[in-house]
């Protein structure tokens, strides 16, 4: 093999060693370090010298936590939500009350497990506190709850906690929770889709404040959205 | 390309150090004579205040050398840069900038002449070097030479450096002023050193570099060159604020400088370099052979193939080196494990140039591409097929004109069918029809494909058979399945079991006959709960059952519904299993799936805790249980047989306890007991020379 | 109760009769549990239905109960008998006498005596088909209606050997062929192949090749081999290739096959794709709507029961079952832990299940025992150090007793728990389960675990272990060689006052966040090879903790050592405990990989999923009554 064939082979493995560093940066993943030969520095770098940044740690490890204690209350009791007037949205599974502290996951949980039931202070006190009921994010695939024992997919949704694989398949998927939907009624967001809300709203706004002052007020808002994008 | 302009002078800035003066010097002169490049030295003496350097001085002036060296003296100390202004205005040609705690290497001055004249308009060239800013060799390297100790490697590390650079000669904002080449053209362009900015030095060569670049010119890293530099040793304690106001000026002069270094650093034009000198550092041993595995997924995964190919790959590490190709979202990545001498192979792993995947059922163009690199890349002295899903057909392509061996094991039966679960409409065992009508109607519900791209899909595997040199099965049955959709050759088919991928050693052998008699029966399905493993006929076990003292259990993830009747325990570590069925109580392992196994590591697992197994009557876990009488076999279309035989051995707790003997006595050997087998094809060549599809082999 | 066992039982067979393996087992488990009167147990020989083997008659008979006997004082009709190795006897033509009076026919068992005339010719009984299918069913038919007597003995003396080959094979023709027969012939009709529905048709003449192909049209799995005698190869198979012509059709016969080979043949073409697929309009079957998605949904035996758990104290009721309660309610039973005394007898009285580990009140427990089993309900005796004889592996004389009384007993070690079974019990083991709570705080503790320069010794009670002086030495030599070193000590540390009485070790502070710091666990449980509870406890949540364990390499016949713990081969040597605890103190890689497998096998075995599946079993074994 000539020179310049061996020097273009070691182009090749450098660049295709680069390319696999960039793609796991992207994907928050590691990639094989290197070792060195024996008796050498321990390698804190990677291929092309650069550190590999690990997984973009947001709010890592309260996921894991929470998990372990889920692990622990058992599936055993079909869950209900709860509204206590100091403890506020309640997730409860037996004898166990999770707070739910997002009024988004609350209308989704609504969905699944039916409307909230109004109760008081006392009765809630008497449920132990659990794991709260938080958005978790594995290494693929949506963000997700966990309630009743299952892990129920989000659509359109607040900052996911991401946990690894091992956590994330400890439950089985349940059914998905759309989130939009459940905020706006399904009518509204019908119309939303359709154009009708729109026009709806532009006849109110003629009704009420005149032809000119509103074909004004549209363009300014089409000007605004023009200079942002 | 233009040619230097001669004689290159090598001007030596002199203040402290006589011993790293002495060793500079040293270095320039022992490997003047073996320069193509006509040059000379000269050293300016700074009014050092040390008599030792004076003295030194005084010796090289009086002596003879293989080049000229000429050494000048100011008057009173004036400052680094105002004596390399000296030097500059003395010397004719091209110069070389070097700090005189610097020790130069072999060739070094014909390399970074040959990167001033490699393209026009170069105004600098710096070397790599241990000390360098942006031209630092990573640690790894430093490491490996012992640069930052007390008896650094030098030579060993510039010869490797030459070995092993790709010699890209990149490009860089600025020169770095440890040792720095100047042309003759950019020095009459630009002029000298500011030193009236950079009086007592840092930031002149950078100043010199920006407004050579104003000009149009370039800076070069000459990345197959290494000078070391001991560096940190000027200036002493002031450097600090020397270098701070030194970048107060070129900010105030070059105020786009600041975000272009960001940029450079982030670009870091020397990555392919360094990238190149860290696989350098863990070459693979020519003199082991090497093998090529293809692949579904990266070795890490779960799956049974990936557990395989991990323990045969740890028990041949001793004679043989693996790369792994498999794809990913990114394309294809090439995994190699090398043995290099230390506890654990050394890993790498390269993402090979094509782009998204596109995986068509016979040829993507993007997995040829990705092998065929991947054989370039490295040399390979046998291929071992062991999945094609995601590669496409493509490798039967590409290595039929490849030298080595081509072992191919049929771990599933995608070559027979891409809905290689066998399973009509996924849910009936379809042992390979011959009326292509059915397969139609099955390929537009399973895989949106049709019988006429079956037919070609058949036509291109049985046009490249002879690409494959041997054909590896883990069960007759595999080889009997295969063998209905082509014509293989008898003498090219080889039948090696897997073994078991969980430690084996500490079998239970003795039965508990009072968990066989005294505890209600217990039924375990194990694995991934998917219907077409027979987790429908499972939960109908389970409701059936739901009054009596039966208990159905599942051990695995649900991939589909269960019963609520069925006892899940949800995900389990293959290697503790045996302890789990034992623990738990179960007395058999229900493996009832309709899916055609080709081999079965989960009835491996389930002999390993000495429990008998009742799987489908055809495939290879039928063959198992005939084989050692470990188990039964039922029709998995057949749901009353399969309640009546539960309820028969729930009754008949001898036959039990009979077929669990059996189980306990199955002989099981682990995946390295196989590895011989493998060595042997991985060196033998099938005996026919002559290809049909016209590549001579 | 059952005698001591003198020699192992003899079976005695008239002349040239076979016994297959199951009538064999039931004969074996009958004499088991036969009382001491009886002297052996009989398999009289009877006629096999048409188209069945002797193996597969007995594997039928076999499924009959236990209760189906007749004990006589002698036997009247031929038959093998499974004798107590003391019984002499005699074989006087097929009959079996003996000089002990009494005997027991099992009517679940039969032997078979080949040489027997088969009886007439019918059409064959589904009873012919195995009922634990396996072995495939092999059917030789010849229709012709006057066979040659060569064809005749050819199929005989095949099915013979094919039966010896563990496939079952059938002979179906117009004449029975004189000889030794291990089947009973059928007559080669369409309603025997039906009955039969075999794997594998060896079609004798070419009639017999027509009829099949029609008496079993739609059974899609079913291969043909026809016998050509006039061929050359003996046997010989067609490649099955997809638009191949006939799919039935796989081969033919020549000459004499050898039986081994043609079962081998058999098997393969079992295992290969099918013959003839099932028909492909078929709808998707209908299947009930199933919702579950869950792990660890609740289940019967523990779901359904109230459990009493008593103990000689409270210290010792909440280390043993403090656990075991913990899991039962989690799978939605009710249990109660108490003292035994006269403060918890009534829910011990009229809870379903009562475990009881006797210690000072035992004249209340048998009191107890006696009154629950007047109410039909099982109590259980739970085995620990305290209820053994110093120093050897049996029940002391009390516990022996309850042990009668209750006829059920279980314990954290596999020895005690066999000890038991010796004295006619049924036994299982229970090992410690942890609270889920405990296993959270130990998993949370491991997430942070760093370990430092500290050993934790379990000395273990009981008398003075044999190897704790070879602990003591390398230890010792392990502190000279670093300062640094602590030793932790949990139990008696005057046992090794005289090797280790230096101020560097101390007794192991309590709680879990220090032992989650100790590099590792080195265990050596009590002389009578027995572990306390505490012991176990301790065992168990430092493996959860990630913390490697070092013990001897003999498995205490007493505590099962943890699969992952690094076992000494020679426990007396020194220097082999010095170099496992050298290895796991110098090298922090091997001391990574250790605490890894440490917790791989801790999560798998100690954590709350098999816990339940450990309480789901006892109560399942526990509500179950001894077969009768």
């Amino acid at each position: 093999m000539s020179s310049n064939e061996a020097r273009l082979r070691r182009h090749i493995r450098a660049l295709a060693a680069l390319n696999r560093q960039l793609y796991a940066d992207l994907e928050g993943t590691d990639v094989r370090a290197i070792a060195p030969p024996p008796g050498t520095l321990e390698p804190e770098h990677r291929a092309g010298g650069r550190r590999v940044s690990a997984t973009g740690a947001r709010r890592g490890g309260l996921g894991a936590t929470w998990i372990e204690q889920l692990g622990l209350v058992a599936g055993a009791h079909t869950p209900f939500l709860a509204h206590a007037p100091d403890r506020g949205n309640l997730l409860v599974e037996g004898d166990v009350a999770r707070p739910v502290p997002s009024a988004v996951l609350v209308a989704g949980l609504a969905g699944v497990f039916g409307k909230p039931r109004e109760v008081d202070d006392q009765e809630a006190g008497s449920w132990s506190p659990g794991p709260p009921v938080e958005v978790l994010e594995g290494p693929k695939g949506a963000p997700f709850v966990i309630a009743g024992g299952r892990r129920l997919p989000l659509r359109g949704l607040p900052l996911p906690h991401p946990v690894d694989a091992a956590d994330m398949q400890r439950f089985p998927e349940g059914p998905e929770l759309n989130l939009s939907l459940a905020i706006v009624s399904r009518a509204r967001f019908h119309d939303a889709l359709t154009g009708r809300l729109q026009l709806r709203r532009l006849g109110h706004a003629l009704r009420g404040r005149g032809e000119l002052k509103t074909l004004g007020r549209r363009a300014r808002i089409a000007a605004r959205r023009d200079a942002n994008d | 390309m233009s040619s230097p302009a001669t004689p290159v002078t090598v001007i030596v800035p002199v203040y402290g150090g006589a011993s790293d003066v002495e060793r500079c010097i040293a270095s320039v002169l022992e490997h003047a004579p073996t320069s193509q490049v006509e040059h000379r030295v000269l050293i300016i003496d700074d009014a050092a205040p040390d008599e030792q350097v004076t003295a030194v001085l005084h010796h090289l002036a009086s002596s003879q050398h293989p080049v000229a060296v000429e050494v000048l003296a100011n008057p009173q100390n004036v400052g680094f840069v105002r004596t390399v202004n000296r030097g500059l205005r003395h010397a004719r040609g091209d110069v070389v900038v070097l700090n005189s705690d610097t020790v130069v290497t072999a060739g070094w001055l014909d390399r970074m002449v040959e990167t001033t004249t490699s393209l026009p308009d170069v105004a600098t060239v710096t070397p790599l070097s241990n000390f360098g800013s942006i031209c630092t060799v990573p640690p790894t390297i430093i490491g490996a030479f012992a640069l930052a100790g007390s008896d650094p490697r030098v030579d060993e590390c510039a010869a490797f450096i030459l070995e092993h650079s790709i010699g890209l000669h990149p490009e860089v904002i600025s020169g770095v002023g440890f040792c720095l080449y100047i042309t003759r053209a950019a020095l009459d362009l630009v002029g000298e050193l500011d030193d009236a900015a950079f009086g007592r030095g840092y930031g002149e060569e950078v100043d010199f570099c920006l407004r050579a670049t104003a000009l149009g010119l370039r800076h070069l890293v000459a990345d197959d060159t290494f000078v070391y530099h001991r560096g940190g040793g000027s200036f002493g304690a002031e450097r600090a604020e020397l270098m701070q106001a030194a970048s107060e000026v070129i900010r105030a002069r070059y105020p786009w400088f600041r975000a272009a270094n960001r940029a450079e650093r982030a670009r870091d034009p020397l990555a392919p370099t360094f990238a190149a000198l860290e696989l350098g550092l863990a070459e693979r041993r020519e003199d082991r052979p090497h093998v090529l595995h293809l692949l579904h997924n990266s070795l890490g995964e779960l799956g049974g193939s990936e557990k395989h190919l991990r323990a045969l790959v740890e028990a041949m590490r001793d004679e043989f080196d693996f790369s792994i190709l498999h794809p990913s979202e990114g394309g294809f990545v090439l995994h190699t494990m090398w043995e290099v001498g230390g506890p654990r192979p050394v890993e790498h792993e390269f993402l090979l140039p094509g782009g998204p995947r596109q995986t068509t059922a016979l040829h993507d163009s993007v997995a040829a591409d990705a092998l065929a690199t991947a054989l370039d890349m490295f040399d390979f002295d046998a291929v071992h097929i062991h999945n094609l899903i995601g590669h496409s057909l493509a490798p039967l392509e590409v290595l039929a004109s490849f030298e080595g061996p081509v072992v191919c094991s049929v771990r599933d039966l995608y070559l027979a069918c891409p809905n290689h679960s066998l399973l009509y409409r996924n849910e009936i065992g379809c042992g390979i029809p011959d009326d292509l009508a059915v397969c139609d109607r099955c390929l537009a519900e399973t895989r949106s494909s049709d019988a006429e791209q079956l037919r070609e899909f058949r036509a291109y595997v049985g046009a490249h058979l002879d690409t494959v040199d041997t054909w590896v099965f883990a069960s007759h049955s595999a080889a009997d399945y295969l063998d209905r959709v082509y014509d293989l050759d008898p003498a090219r088919v080889e039948i090696i079991p897997h073994g078991a991928t969980i430690a084996v050693g500490r079998r239970e052998r003795a039965v508990d006959e009072e968990l066989v008699y005294e505890e209600p029966l217990r039924l375990a399905f194990v694995g991934m709960g998917w219907v077409k493993k027979g987790l429908a006929i499972v939960n109908r076990l389970a409701d059936d059952f739901a009054d009596s003292d039966i208990e159905i259990h599942h051990f695995g993830e649900l991939k589909d519904e269960a019963s609520a009747e069925l006892h899940a325990h949800g995900p389990y570590d293959n290697e503790v299993l045996p302890d789990l069925l034992r623990q738990a109580g179960i007395h058999i392992v229900l493996l009832p799936g309709p899916y055609a196994e080709t081999f079965g590591h989960v009835m491996t697992e389930a002999l390993a805790a000495g429990l008998p197994v009742i799987a489908a009557r055809y495939g290879a876990l039928a063959e198992r249980i005939r084989a050692h009488g470990a188990g039964w076999t039922i029709d998995p279309d057949d749901q009353d047989e399969i309640r009546q035989l539960v309820e028969d051995l729930d009754a008949c707790r001898d036959e039990v306890l009979r077929t669990t003997r059996r189980a306990t006595e199955v002989p099981l050997e682990p995946v390295a007991a196989t590895a011989e087998s493998y060595a042997r094809l991985y060196r033998h060549r099938s005996s026919d020379p002559v290809r049909t599809n016209g590549a001579e082999r | 109760m059952k005698g001591p066992q003198l020699g192992a039982p003899v079976l005695v067979t008239p002349e040239g009769w076979v016994v297959a393996g199951a009538a064999r087992t039931r004969l074996a488990r009958q004499l088991a549990v036969a009382p001491a009167d009886i002297g052996g147990v009989v398999a009289l020989s009877g006629d096999l239905p048409p188209g069945s083997s002797y193996r597969v008659h007995a594997e039928r008979r076999a499924t009959g109960a236990y209760s189906d006997v007749e004990d006589v004082d002698e036997l009247v009709s031929p038959g093998a008998a499974l004798l107590r190795a003391e019984i002499a006897h005699e074989m006087r033509g097929s009959l079996v006498e003996t000089d002990h009076g009494r005997l027991r026919i099992d009517h679940g068992a039969c032997a078979h005596d080949p040489n027997r005339s088969p009886g007439p010719l019918r059409v064959a009984e589904p009873q012919g088909r195995p009922p634990f299918p396996r072995r495939p069913v092999v059917l030789l038919v010849a229709c012709d209606p006057e066979p040659d007597l060569a064809t005749l003995e050819w199929m005989r003396t095949l099915t013979n050997d094919l039966e010896c080959s563990d496939v079952e094979a059938r002979l179906a023709a117009h004449r029975v062929p004189t000889g030794l027969h291990l089947t009973r012939p059928c007559l080669p009709v369409e309603e025997s192949a039906r009955a039969l529905s075999p794997d594998l048709v060896i079609a004798v003449d070419d009639a017999a090749r027509a009829n099949v192909a029609t008496w079993l049209r739609d059974d899609h799995w079913f291969f043909v081999l026809a016998r050509v005698p006039s061929s050359t190869s003996i046997l010989e198979l067609s490649r099955f290739r997809v638009g191949g012509t006939d799919r039935r059709l796989r081969g033919h016969i020549g000459g004499p096959v050898d039986a081994s080979r043609l079962a081998e043949v058999t098997r393969r073409l079992c295992a290969g794709p099918h013959p003839l697929p099932p028909g492909f309009d078929i709808a998707p079957p209908d299947r009930p709507k199933w919702t579950q998605r869950r792990f660890r949904s609740p289940r019967k035996p523990a779901a359904a029961c109230t459990i009493a758990a008593l103990a000689p104290s409270d210290e010792s009721a909440t280390a043993r079952f403090e656990g075991f309660a913990d899991h039962v309610g989690a799978l939605g039973g009710r249990v109660t832990v108490g003292v035994l005394g006269r403060a918890a007898y009534e829910d011990a009285l009229h809870a379903d299940l009562l475990i009881a580990r006797p210690g000072r009140a035992d004249d209340d427990l048998r009191e107890l025992i006696e009154a629950r089993a007047r109410e039909g309900l099982a109590t259980v005796i739970d085995l620990g150090p305290e209820t053994l004889t110093e120093g050897i592996l049996v029940p002391r004389g009390a516990t022996a007793d309850l042990i009668g009384l209750a006829s059920m007993a279980t314990s954290t070690s596999v020895a005690v728990r066999d000890a038991a079974r010796s004295l006619g019990a049924r036994a299982q083991l229970l090992p410690v389960v942890l609270p889920r709570a405990r296993v959270l705080e130990a998993r949370t503790l491991r997430r942070a675990r760093t370990p430092s320069a500290i050993v934790g010794w379990h000395l273990g009670t009981g008398a003075a272990t044999p190897y704790l002086d070879a602990v003591a030495a390398a230890l010792r030599e392990l502190l000279d060689r670093r300062s640094d070193l602590l030793i932790h000590v949990v139990g008696d540390r005057d046992r090794i006052a005289a090797a280790l009485s230096i101020e560097r070790v101390m007794e192991a502070p309590e709680g879990l966040t220090v032992r989650s710091t100790w590099a590792a666990n080195v265990w050596t449980p009590g002389a009578a090879d027995v572990a306390d509870i505490g012991d176990e406890i301790a065992l168990a949540e430092t493996a959860v903790l990630g913390v490697p364990a070092i013990c001897a390499q003999t498995p205490q016949r007493g505590a099962e050592p943890p699969r992952s713990s690094c076992a000494v081969e020679h426990p007396d040597d020194s220097q082999d405990w010095f170099e496992a605890l050298r290895e796991l103190l110098d090298s922090p890689e091997t001391a990574r990989e250790r605490s890894r497998e440490t917790a791989r096998h801790a999560d798998g075995l100690l954590d709350p999923a098999s816990a339940s599946a450990i309480v789901n079993r006892f109560c399942g074994w526990a509500r179950r009554g001894r077969l009768s």
